[in-house]
């Protein structure tokens, strides 16, 4: 954001400029030349520093794959050019307009002199505003993918070294074992079960560390198991409900819904006669995970404030360009996590 | 010997109790306790046991709260997993 404060003060400095330039020139001094190349030059650089900021959030909010990328550019840069050449045009009219105010001139035949005098004359510099401005255009989109691709790396390196470190997740591997050795006494059948889905939840993690998005439906599996898991330790304190719509066409952030839950789990108390409801609902292009608050009291030095979600968020929001939204009232807290078609 | 366990966790207590007839197959688990307020409601209409195994973290509360609105006076073995 910087950069483009920056920049539009060095524009509004070169319009100061120009305008005086104009002024002069009107007054008969031989700076006609130079001063129309700087009144267009300026007027292309505001239309265009204007347009970009605009279509700053298009760009933004594209698809993750470059190739949606690269079919969206060129269309854009057209409405680019269209607009930058209309504002232009139009603010160098509005600068005659207001001169000829100034300085008391007839105002009648104003369109017919701008179209039949002006308008040629401006033609050439209009020209050369506008290659200057589309190498804007395409150096601040380019600017932008290498930003938001840093970013990625970052947020996604960063992941990677939590994951790694709670790759084993001592934490639930410890709950898991504790649990596992009593199934084994009470029912092996069960404890063999346990220990399949106790794998299968670290071969998931395991697969999906490089992948970005994953099928809505094996989410909600990898989910589904997860919580298996733990209903074998609380039983009917928890409950997981589901109100799915349509997740076949939908891909969504792998581990994500997980993290969501673990989180409502850590933070809210639970017992069988007030058990402890998390519901799933996806409608449209959310999926949204409720839980119905539970103050949990428990021993200060407890869990870490809800970093994984901080870390979900970021990679949710550079990986789609769309943002997680929490909600948390009297009752209830919710998250809901955006998804995404391909 | 009656002891009495305060843990909300089934698989944990299921745990304890067959460690514990495993050492002395005469002890006799009085109740399995799971919340606060369920062990204040106990401790109110029962005699003390000998013996208490107290898990820290239960479904209400921290099993510490027990001790201002109860008097025991019994021998009590905390314990408190991750």
């Amino acid at each position: 954001m910087k950069k483009n404060h920056i920049f539009s003060y060095i524009v509004a400095i070169l319009f100061c400029i120009s305008f005086t330039s104009f002024v002069l020139w009107h007054e008969g001094q031989d700076l006609f030349d130079i001063s129309f190349l700087i009144i267009n030059l300026t007027n292309v650089a505001v239309a265009s520093m204007v347009v970009t900021i605009f279509h700053k959030t298009l760009l933004y909010n594209a698809a993750l794959s470059t190739a949606q990328l690269r079919r969206k550019l060129v269309p854009l840069f057209f409405v680019f050019l269209f607009s930058v050449i209309l504002l232009s045009l139009l603010i160098f009219s509005l600068g005659l307009y207001l001169l000829f105010l100034i300085k008391g001139y007839d105002t009648s035949g104003f369109l017919e002199h701008l179209i039949q005098k002006e308008f040629p004359v401006v033609f050439t510099p209009l020209a050369i505003g506008i290659l200057v401005s589309s190498i804007v255009f395409f150096y601040h989109t380019w600017r932008q993918s290498i930003d938001r691709e840093q970013q990625l790396r970052e947020e996604n390196l960063i992941y990677q070294y939590r994951n790694l470190k709670s790759r084993v997740n001592p934490h639930f591997l410890f709950n898991s074992l504790n649990t596992l050795s009593e199934l084994i006494y009470a029912d092996t059948q069960k404890a063999d079960n346990y220990i399949q889905k106790l794998a299968r939840t670290y071969r998931y993690i395991l697969d999906n560390e490089e992948t970005a998005l994953i099928p809505l439906s094996e989410e909600i599996t990898f989910v589904t198991q997860y919580f298996d898991l733990q209903k074998e330790r609380d039983g009917d304190k928890i409950r997981l409900e589901m109100q799915l719509e349509q997740t076949a066409p939908y891909k969504i952030i792998p581990v994500s819904l997980q993290i969501v839950v673990e989180n409502a789990l850590k933070h809210n108390a639970a017992s069988e006669d007030n058990p402890l409801v998390i519901r799933l609902h996806q409608a449209g292009g959310y999926i949204e995970v409720f839980n119905t608050i539970r103050k949990k009291h428990s021993l200060p030095a407890g869990h870490s404030p809800g970093t994984g979600l901080v870390n979900l968020r970021e990679r949710i929001r550079l990986t789609t360009g769309k943002e997680m939204r929490i909600v948390r009232d009297e009752h209830t807290f919710s998250v809901k996590i955006p998804l995404i078609t391909m | 010997m009656k002891v009495l366990i305060i843990e909300d966790e089934a698989p944990a207590s299921a745990r304890l109790i067959r460690l514990l007839k495993k050492i002395d197959p005469s002890v006799e688990v009085l109740d399995v306790l799971r919340s606060v307020e369920q062990s204040v409601n106990w401790f109110h209409s029962h005699p003390l046991p000998a013996l208490i195994f107290m898990d820290i973290q239960l479904e209400d509360g921290i099993s510490f709260e027990l001790f201002d609105s109860c008097r025991i006076e019994t021998p009590c073995y905390f314990h408190h997993r991750l």
